[in-house]
């Protein structure tokens, strides 16, 4: 397919700052109602009529590229197409309320937030989930410290996380940010966790394995139970990454595997918009052990004779309320969440019922496979789930990912994991149809066999061609008070390489 | 598409053993999408019908309808991180603008695209003053009065760091100077102070924080909103090292709490920043352009070395953000601030005519909000707001006698009534 992304600018610059536009400058102390000493004396910036911005900003966005926009199979990300009606439902004025309202006031968010809070415990064979944590990672963080409170309780003397080396860097910083050793663990011979490798790191002083499943190149750890059995009998918790759930979608529960805590990526599985980088949601299920360590507030709900349902997804007949759980770690969040993000998630899970959560994974996996099989491309490893690690072999992967953008189709996460190598993650999720996958598959295929000079000049037909990261970072310039000169006419580009790698 | 890969169907697919495979039913009844949508206007109806007067680091502010509009184009919804700067530029460059117009504000050099909120960028602000400490010591000096959500995701952001978390008083609302000056020592590597305060007071001894700071070599952490700084002193000129707050207040209306977290320090922490950073590029026909930049302090490379373990943020309410501040502009920002504590000192006074309520409590100006006390009415804080609700308001309670109230330009219409309501319930 041809693409040309529209590419707004002039010889030096693209589409103008709004700085560079028009800017005034007050003095905000002037006539204030606050004394002199208390008030700044200079505030500059950006002054442009209502249709001037609207330009601006739809000009940016047309030099801009979504889900809507074409493919988008960044591996691991789940890029999936964001349901119009959600944004509908998220913007209901009556919820737009105040977190700090008496719960008798606020029963319809609360409601919500139960309901949610059971769905995703059935969904994740969990016993109670929290959804204050506003991340992926932040889910990771709260996890593991739930799981170092529960080792605290029990007077278990912990130090050590065991991290996959396949995992996401946010498993590793999540580690070390709540104060453990990260122990890293190879890659197995088929992608997969190595057994005898885990074994080996496995001690007494192992507080987790955190672990996702299918792994971040879409393989089964076909040895989970023996897995949990391993670090269940070294006194250790099982961590499951959510970011990959949506390959289980009601055909697998990280609870029946044996995982005790697990996070769940809303803005992947569950369909909520990526946002620019975000905002997600990342809540954290638990078996029942790990309840009473969850952070505060939690919702709970009552039946008419005031007895606690644990177990009341849509009932009509409940009334909610929060409450702080026994041994709770506290809050991770200054208040209960994203809360928009986790309305989007509620709406998709409702539209998709049972029926659709299966579909769905049944499709992103299909599609996986369909994909695989197209590419004149090594695709190491296998079964897939719902994605797969192309490697672009002797090409550097990065190339290969510019050229595509050239085909009108968003490349693949690139470089990552690394026991891959030259690694193309692809996760075309369940919204692509065969003509998509095909397109992307041609683009895959005429990218990775493109001669060098194609690869270097690439990519052409984007707002900006190849842009020099290196450069950027050693003369890191991040706001426009600090552009200099510089930027924007002729230098040397040079070709020593930041890792640039996508990440997930 | 099933015979091109050879199977009979999509189970065929799957690799997950029969002892952990799930065939049960979860229950999720599947429903249209005009039933979602009639469902949850339903559910949301079930909120009381409520004038709030709610504030203490969530906010309610007017968001002019271009934000709406134009953010919801999908290019930017349905997009994602910049790992493909050439195709996503527009993305880039609103987060460069919106980092722009932090360092206006902060008057700081770095500001980062963005955290989760308020708290988890003053826990970012801890560690990093950890990182970059030179000398030993591990104590982070926070105000007695935070906002629980704040001292408790500190504490857990700090659980697995040298650090502890210590308090210091405050007087009449505000830091108590003397009592600061003896709880710094050798041991503080940071000390945090707010302005306006959790109860709406406008810190009057920045400079003298910064000070103490400043005497044992620990960073000054300063603590605002985006609307305050747009009036309040600039926290650079104060001699603030990092600047974290909300950013929310401009850009998302009251969302249950959801808001952005603002990160803002000086230059040469650059390295030690947590998050994403944009900075300016060139591409290859030498044209300025954007790029995600210094990404090796960032968890997919440097893994447990990593400044932070944040990934996914808030780039949407960050890209929310710069378009409101560029629809309100200099003028306008400083307008909506001073607006703030004019409608605060207004509603006060008219508070404080009330017989046996009294307003503001601490003699202190005073941004949004303020605290009232009821110690001389008949009714204690929490009948008086249950008295208030059953007039359609919401305010806060402080303890026993206390009420906190917070007004802006969404629900100034309704003063006149809290006012009435509250002279009639604490008759
Ligand atoms: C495998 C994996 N784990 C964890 C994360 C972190 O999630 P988030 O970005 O929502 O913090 C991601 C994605 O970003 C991921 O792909």
């Amino acid at each position: 397919m041809r693409y040309d992304q529209a590419r707004y600018g002039d010889e030096d610059r693209y589409q103008p700052l709004l700085s560079e536009k028009d800017s005034t400058t007050v003095d905000p102390g002037a006539g204030s109602a606050l004394p002199d000493e208390l008030t700044r004396d200079s505030l500059e910036l950006p002054s442009l009529s209502e249709p001037e911005l609207a330009r601006h900003y739809t000009r940016l966005s047309q030099m801009n590229w979504g889900v809507e926009s074409g493919s988008y199979p960044l591996g691991s990300c789940t890029m999936k197409y964001n349901p119009k009606f959600t944004e509908e439902v998220a913007a209901d004025e009556n919820a737009a309320i105040h977190p700090d309202r008496p719960d008798e006031t606020s029963q319809g968010n609360l409601k919500l937030r139960y309901d949610l809070q059971r769905y995703l415990a059935d969904i994740g064979g969990m016993s109670e989930v929290t959804l204050q944590p506003p991340a992926g990672a932040a889910g990771e963080f709260t996890g593991i410290t739930v799981a170092k409170a529960y080792h605290s309780f029990h007077d278990n003397d912990k130090s050590e996380v065991i991290v996959p080396a396949s995992a996401h860097g946010t498993n590793f910083a999540t580690a070390a940010m709540a104060g453990y050793d990260v122990v890293e663990l190879p890659s197995g011979e088929d992608g997969r966790v190595d057994f005898e490798a885990l074994e080996a790191a496995v001690s007494e002083d192992t507080a987790a394995l955190m672990l996702t499943n299918p792994n971040t190149v879409g393989l089964f750890e076909r040895d989970i139970v023996d897995i949990a059995e391993l670090v269940h009998d070294a006194g250790g918790l099982l961590y499951y990454d959510g970011a990959n759930l949506n390959a289980l979608l009601g055909r697998g529960r990280p609870g029946d595997m044996g995982f005790d805590i697990m996070h769940y990526n809303v803005h992947k599985t569950f369909a909520t918009p990526h946002g620019g980088g975000g905002p997600g949601a990342g809540p954290v299920g638990v078996v029942s052990e790990l309840a009473e360590f969850l952070p505060t507030p939690h919702v709970r709900a009552r039946d008419e004779d005031g007895e606690i349902i644990t177990d009341g997804a849509n009932r009509a007949d409940l009334t909610y309320e929060r409450y702080e759980p026994p041994e709770s770690i506290g809050k991770v969040h200054g208040f209960d969440g994203n809360w928009l993000v986790l309305a989007k998630a509620y709406a998709y899970i409702a539209r998709l019922g049972d029926e659709g959560l299966r579909d769905a994974s049944a499709k992103a996996t299909l599609n996986a496979n369909y994909l695989a099989e197209q590419l004149e491309m090594d695709v190491p490893y296998g079964p897939f789930h719902h994605e797969f690690a192309a490697t672009a072999g002797e090409t550097d992967a990065a190339d290969v990912a510019k050229r595509m953008l050239d085909f009108g189709v968003h490349p693949p996460t690139t470089k990552w994991p690394e026991f891959v190598p030259e690694a193309m993650l692809t996760e075309p999720t369940e919204v692509e149809g065969q003509t998509e996958l095909d397109d992307l598959a041609a683009a895959f295929n005429a990218a990775v066999g493109d001669d060098e000079e194609a690869l270097a000049a690439a990519p052409s037909r984007t707002a900006a061609s190849r842009i020099d990261q290196v450069s950027a970072a050693r003369d890191p310039q991040l706001s426009w008070h600090a552009l200099d000169d510089n930027v924007g006419t002729d230098s040397e580009r040079t070709a020593a390489d930041e890792p640039v790698a996508g990440d997930d | 598409m099933l015979d091109d890969i050879g199977v009979d169907s999509e189970a065929e697919l799957f690799d997950i053993p029969d002892e952990v495979a799930f065939d049960g039913e979860l229950g999720i009844e599947q429903r249209s999408e005009r039933a979602v949508v009639s469902e949850l206007r339903e559910t949301f109806a079930q909120n009381d019908d409520l004038v709030e007067f709610l504030g203490r680091g969530h906010y309610s502010h007017y968001v002019p309808s271009l934000v709406d509009n134009l953010s919801a184009r999908s290019e930017f919804l349905t997009s994602y991180t910049q790992y493909q700067p050439e195709i996503t530029q527009g993305f880039l460059q609103a987060l460069f603008e919106y980092q722009s117009i932090l360092t206006e504000l902060t008057g700081l050099p770095v500001a980062n695209a963005s955290m989760y909120d308020a708290a988890t960028a003053l826990g970012e602000a801890a560690l990093l003053a950890e990182r970059v400490r030179a000398a030993s010591g591990s104590t982070v000096l926070v105000p007695e009065a935070l906002r629980e959500g704040k001292r408790e995701t500190l504490a857990n952001y700090v659980d697995g760091s040298q650090l502890t978390v210590e308090t210091y008083p405050y007087e009449e609302g505000t830091v108590d100077t003397d009592a600061l000056a003896d709880a710094v020592d050798d041991e503080t590597v940071l000390v945090y102070a707010e302005t306006p305060t959790v109860a709406g007071a406008v810190e009057p001894a920045l400079e003298t924080v910064a000070d103490l700071a400043d005497d044992t070599d620990a960073l000054f952490a300063y603590g605002s909103d985006i609307v305050a700084l747009g009036l309040l002193e600039e926290p650079a000129a104060v001699g603030a090292d990092v600047v974290v707050g909300e950013a929310a207040s401009l850009g998302l209306p009251a969302a249950d709490g959801m808001g952005t977290g603002l990160f803002a320090c000086r230059d040469d922490f650059l390295r030690q920043v947590p998050g994403r950073l944009v900075g300016a590029a060139e591409d290859e026909s030498s044209r300025r352009a954007f790029t995600l930049t210094l990404q090796t302090r960032e968890q997919h490379i440097r893994k447990e070395r990593a400044t932070s373990n944040i990934c996914t943020n808030q780039a949407w309410v960050a890209l929310r953000t710069a378009m409101h501040a560029a629809t309100l502009g200099a003028d306008g920002l400083a307008d909506l601030a001073d607006s703030s504590v004019r409608r605060a000192h207004g509603l006060a006074a008219e508070i404080d005519e009330i017989d046996g309520v009294a307003a503001p409590v601490h003699d202190r100006h005073h941004f949004r909000e303020f605290q009232v006390s009821v110690a001389d009415a008949p009714v204690d804080a929490s009948e008086t707001a249950a008295g208030l609700r059953d007039h359609g308001y919401a305010v806060h309670t402080v303890g026993d006698q206390r009420l906190q109230v917070c007004v802006t330009e969404t629900n100034e219409h309704a003063t006149d009534g809290l006012v009435a309501a509250l002279q009639e319930v604490t008759a």
